[in-house]
């Protein structure tokens, strides 16, 4: 299993499956103030990724991974909430 | 053999002969679909399967093939005798192709094939030629459509980039100036892709360079508990450093969900003088392979000005040089007057010598190789982009292939196994046969030299146990090597159907039994004659459709080609319902070509009279077609047979057909022969053909119209020397009686004494038959190996005469 | 872990060919000759990380099992490719729209397949 839940922090490790975004999304809908901790995490399906930006969590620990820390960043830092069209 | 090659080849015959197979069976169908489908399935396979190789004569002969089976498949033709004729055409090609790579390969790969390349042409022309104006649909166009939108120039910094970030304008600016191709990208995943398999977001993390980014929804983002996870939403805009054809092809799969800008920068790039400069946009501009060009090509202008000649055109010489040197800087963009190349083009042509173009190279700064490599290598290993250390690597974990035994390629119950390698155990099968036999011998001299009967004793019933597993495993071998018949009679509806087809008859035919099995070789050797046989009778013995009509008879003739086992005989039986075998026709030819004497005319039988079209020399047909007039006549087909111990037999009623019987042994492997021995070299002879053995005195020798005679239980036998067959110089040896060792052999009801120097004891051989150069040798049936290691010359009585 | 790939061809040579060149990269390879047996592995537990099939072939097509194997539990977001010829481009659309990820032009085999596959599979 590449998450690991408790009731405060979900830690992803190597793959964020599409199969765990559903996962992810039940967690993040019962735990409003959990964290992530995605130190170990190399990639974020797609699904996963749309989960993380609709619920905005505080991320306690960004990817080691250099790019996906980038693309995170990008994502759930920038101001603008709204998408550019 | 390569592994990949051999399975390929095997594998391609398969398909062929199903092809083949399928072709003809839809000339008779009453449902096509099923077998235009499959048909489609097989070319399609096969042509996907060669492309595999590098064959371009058979891929494209396939692929025709493949598109006119397609318009076939799809109702946008009609399947017709024509169009089978020339599939079947092309397919005999392939065929010719696949045996020629066979044949050809040594090292791995196959051969080239393109000394076909013209018949290759002609071929994939006439397939083409059935498709007419269909051809544009099946040419492999992509459609406009699918083409990703990617408008060149549609996006301008000045207009389109007023949000970006300045330090990001500024980025753009500087990378534009600087030559790189930047594009812009926006993807909208469509709401299903993930049940596509489809993770758009790692198709934006393997982008190359991204000098900025933005992902969010497409509309606003839904309240969380209205989320769905699995439908799509995703929006990602990106500006990337990557040129607008490696954008298209990287989103391929989803052309229309991107849209992709080649950003143009606000201001014209701008002449370079710092060359360090202009190397970097080169390297990453141009492709490895045009950077490996361009060092090649300037090497070797290198080596054209390095030559030391002055011929009556140097000064073409540098010129050529000069208008090469040209090219390359065009091709890097770069500006021959800043560059000083005319300049030095100029010094070098007034002064009559390449120095001053050799120094104008060496001051130049050339893109360097080291792009080349950096991209090969990604090639080969292409570790996903932005990955870092702690990612997997595939390298960690890899393999070695053929390592697992968890999952074989398919679980087969059946090997296909290189003859060579049966061969080998019928070589060594036969030693041991011959090595056993020494045991008997060993327990005789146990007990008459040793005086040991008790270990004699033990010998033999060791002798027992080990001659029993022997059989056993011989047969076993011998097993391995049966063919079933169908192996030979597999072509022959394709061949009665191009014959009747040629001559215009309409033939019926009908195969039974083609399961029965026999040895290879007897399978093998059946082929020809076989097929002589079968030309044979829609050539003379079947009648045109009128002719029948006219006789009473259905116009379309039959043929029964069958087969079955009795005892440890194969008998095949080839019938025809044809006009018959004339016995007077027969007996006044034979008499014309001087076969009979005119009391013979008289006095043969009808059936002898048949039998005659076996003799040597006779033909019945009255004309010679292409077909069965080529010179080889039923006697051949006998001698064929005969050779691997066959019998043929021909009945025959004019007017209601001709029926002809082969009966040939399942196996011709184990052969119980007589070794002889003359002038010093041993012989073996085949037991089958040996009446007996006698001794027959000097004096009782008569010479009889010139030829050496004796009686033999009162009945006058011919006798001949066996060194005079073979050419040997020497007399054959009389023992201290004066009396000359005779073999007597049977052939064909008459009997033969050969006298020999000595006869010796039986023995069972594996019989091989001469291959290569002494295939042709007349006179012997094969080879054997024996126990102690020498070879046995096996004679065939039958030529030796 | 070693990412495992099924590859569905009838031909045995096409099989081969992407074996050998699969399991060079580092995959482990599973195999079957048509769409029903490779639904019988599918269904016998065997869960890859990626598929390839051919489109022709006896028994069940490509077609059919891509759109079976999608409804199975568990493989309804794994990566399918389609094995085509340069001429099917009408198959392509078809497959994609029926749920493949995306295809491959025959021949394919060693770097090119890998590169591909790279593509499509996170974590290969």
């Amino acid at each position: 299993m590449a998450i690991e839940l408790s009731d405060s922090t979900l830690i992803a490790r190597e793959l964020l499956s599409v199969e765990e975004a559903e996962t992810v999304l039940e967690w993040l809908i019962q735990h409003p103030r959990g964290q992530l901790d995605l130190t170990d995490c190399t990639h974020v399906h797609a699904a996963s990724l749309q989960v993380l930006l609709a619920a905005r969590p505080k991320i306690s620990a960004w990817p080691r991974h250099a790019a996906l820390a980038d693309w995170l960043q990008a994502a759930l830092l920038s101001e603008e909430h709204a998408p550019h069209v | 053999m390569n592994a990949l090659l051999n399975q390929f080849l095997t594998e391609g015959r398969d398909f062929l002969e199903a092809i083949g197979a399928k072709l003809l069976e839809l000339e008779r169908t009453t449902d096509p679909g099923p077998l235009i489908d499959e048909l489609f399935r097989l070319v399609h396979t096969l042509k996907g399967n060669s492309g595999l190789f590098d064959l371009p004569e058979m891929t494209r002969v396939l692929h025709a093939a493949e598109d006119l089976m397609d318009a076939v498949r799809d109702g946008r033709l009609e399947f017709s005798r024509e169009l089978a004729d020339q599939l079947l055409e092309a397919m005999d090609f392939v065929s010719l192709l696949i045996d020629e790579i066979a044949e050809g390969s040594d090292d791995g790969q196959p051969p080239r094939t393109s000394h076909h390349a013209t018949d290759a042409a002609r071929l994939g022309a006439a397939l083409r030629g059935f498709l007419g104006g269909e051809l544009t649909a099946t040419s492999g166009q992509l459609p406009a459509s699918s083409e990703p939108s990617a408008a060149g120039g549609g996006w301008s910094l000045a207009a389109d980039g007023q949000h970006l970030p300045e330090a990001v304008r500024m980025a753009v600016q500087a990378r534009l100036t600087a030559g790189e191709a930047l594009c812009w990208v926006r993807y909208r995943p469509e709401a299903e892709c993930f049940f596509k398999g489809e993770d758009p977001f790692f198709q934006i993390m393997q982008l190359p360079e991204v000098l900025w980014r933005q992902v969010g929804a497409v509309a606003s983002w839904p309240p969380l508990a209205e989320l769905d996870a699995y439908r799509c939403v995703l929006e990602f805009e990106v500006i990337v450093c990557a040129a607008l054809e490696a954008l298209v092809e990287h989103f391929r799969y989803v052309p229309d969900q991107v849209e992709i800008c080649s950003l143009a920068s606000a201001s014209a790039a701008t002449t370079h003088g710092n060359t360090t400069a202009t190397t970097t946009a080169d390297s990453t501009r141009l492709s490895a392979e045009a950077l490996e060009s361009i060092r090649v090509v300037l090497e070797a202008q290198r080596e054209i000005l390095a030559l030391t000649d002055t011929p009556a055109w140097f000064s073409g010489r540098l010129r050529a040089v000069g208008a090469t040197l040209l090219g390359i800087l065009a091709t890097l963009e770069r500006d021959p007057v800043a560059s000083g190349l005319e300049t030095a083009l100029e010094a070098a042509l007034a002064t009559d010598s390449g120095t001053y173009l050799l120094r104008w190279l060496d001051h130049q700064t050339w893109p360097t190789a080291h792009a080349a490599p950096a991209v090969r290598a990604a090639i080969v290993t292409p570790a996903p982009l932005g990955q870092g250390a702690g990612a997997p690597r595939a390298s960690d974990e890899s393999v070695k292939f053929g390592r697992r035994a968890d999952d074989q390629l398919a679980t087969n119950r059946t090997l296909k196994v290189d003859q060579s390698k049966i061969d080998r155990l019928m070589n060594l099968i036969g030693e041991m046969v011959v090595a056993k036999n020494a045991l008997p011998y060993l327990a005789a001299r146990a007990e008459e030299r040793y005086g040991v009967r008790e270990l004699s004793r033990e010998i033999k019933a060791q002798y027992g146990v080990i001659n029993r597993i022997a059989e056993e495993m011989q047969d076993a071998i011998m097993q391995i090597r049966m063919l079933p018949v169908s192996f030979v009679f597999q072509r022959f509806p394709r061949l009665v159907r191009d014959i009747a087809h040629k001559l215009g008859k309409e033939v019926r035919l009908i195969m039974d039994g083609e399961s029965t099995e026999a040895d290879k070789n007897i399978i093998e050797a059946l082929a020809d004659p076989l097929i002589h046989i079968v030309r044979n009778s829609l050539d003379h013995g079947l009648e045109t459709p009128e002719q029948r009509r006219a006789a009473g008879k259905s116009p379309e003739g039959r043929l029964t080609i069958s087969s079955r086992q009795e005892s440890d005989r194969v008998l095949i039986e080839i019938s025809d319902d044809g006009r018959g075998i004339d016995p007077t026709v027969i007996r006044h030819k034979a008499y014309e070509k001087g076969i009979i004497d005119e009391t013979a005319l008289e006095r043969l039988s009808d059936q002898e009279a048949i039998n005659l079209i076996f003799a040597a020399g006779f033909s019945t047909a009255e004309q010679i077609t292409d077909l069965s007039g080529r010179g080889v006549g039923m006697d051949v087909v006998r001698n064929a047979i005969a050779r691997v111990n066959g019998t043929i037999d021909l009945r025959s009623r004019v007017g209601a057909g001709t029926q002809l019987r082969l009966s040939l042994p399942l196996s011709m492997a184990v052969t119980n022969v007589m070794i002889v021995e003359s002038a010093g070299q041993r012989f073996g002879v085949p037991m089958d053909a040996v009446a007996e053995t006698v001794r027959v005195a000097q004096r009782d020798i008569r010479l009889i119209k010139k030829r050496l005679t004796t009686v033999l239980r009162g009945r006058l036998v011919p006798l001949v020397a066996l060194n005079d067959l073979l050419a040997l110089d020497a007399a054959q040896l009389a023992n201290d009686d004066d009396e000359l060792a005779v073999l007597v052999v049977r052939i064909e009801k008459e009997y033969l004494g050969i006298i020999v120097d000595d006869c010796r004891e039986t023995i069972d051989i594996i019989l091989k038959p001469l291959a290569g150069f002494l295939g042709n040798l007349a006179g012997y049936a094969g080879s054997a190996l024996l126990g102690d290691g020498s070879v046995l010359l096996i004679l065939n009585p039958r030529e030796l005469l | 872990m070693s990412k495992t790939i099924l590859v569905v061809d009838d031909s045995a040579t096409m099989v081969m060919s992407l074996k050998a060149s699969l399991e060079m990269a580092g995959f482990k390879v599973e195999t079957a000759g048509d769409g029903v047996q490779a639904l019988d592995k599918l269904k016998s537990g065997v869960k890859p990380d990626l598929i390839i099939t051919d489109i022709n072939m006896p028994n069940m097509g490509g077609m059919d099992f891509i759109r079976n194997a999608r409804a199975l539990p568990g493989l309804r977001f794994t990566p399918i490719l389609a094995l085509t010829t340069e001429s099917q481009q009408t198959k392509r659309d078809e497959a994609k729209q029926i749920g493949a990820t995306g295809w491959l032009v025959k021949p394919v085999g060693g770097a090119d397949l890998v590169k591909v596959i790279k593509q499509v599979l996170p974590g290969a």
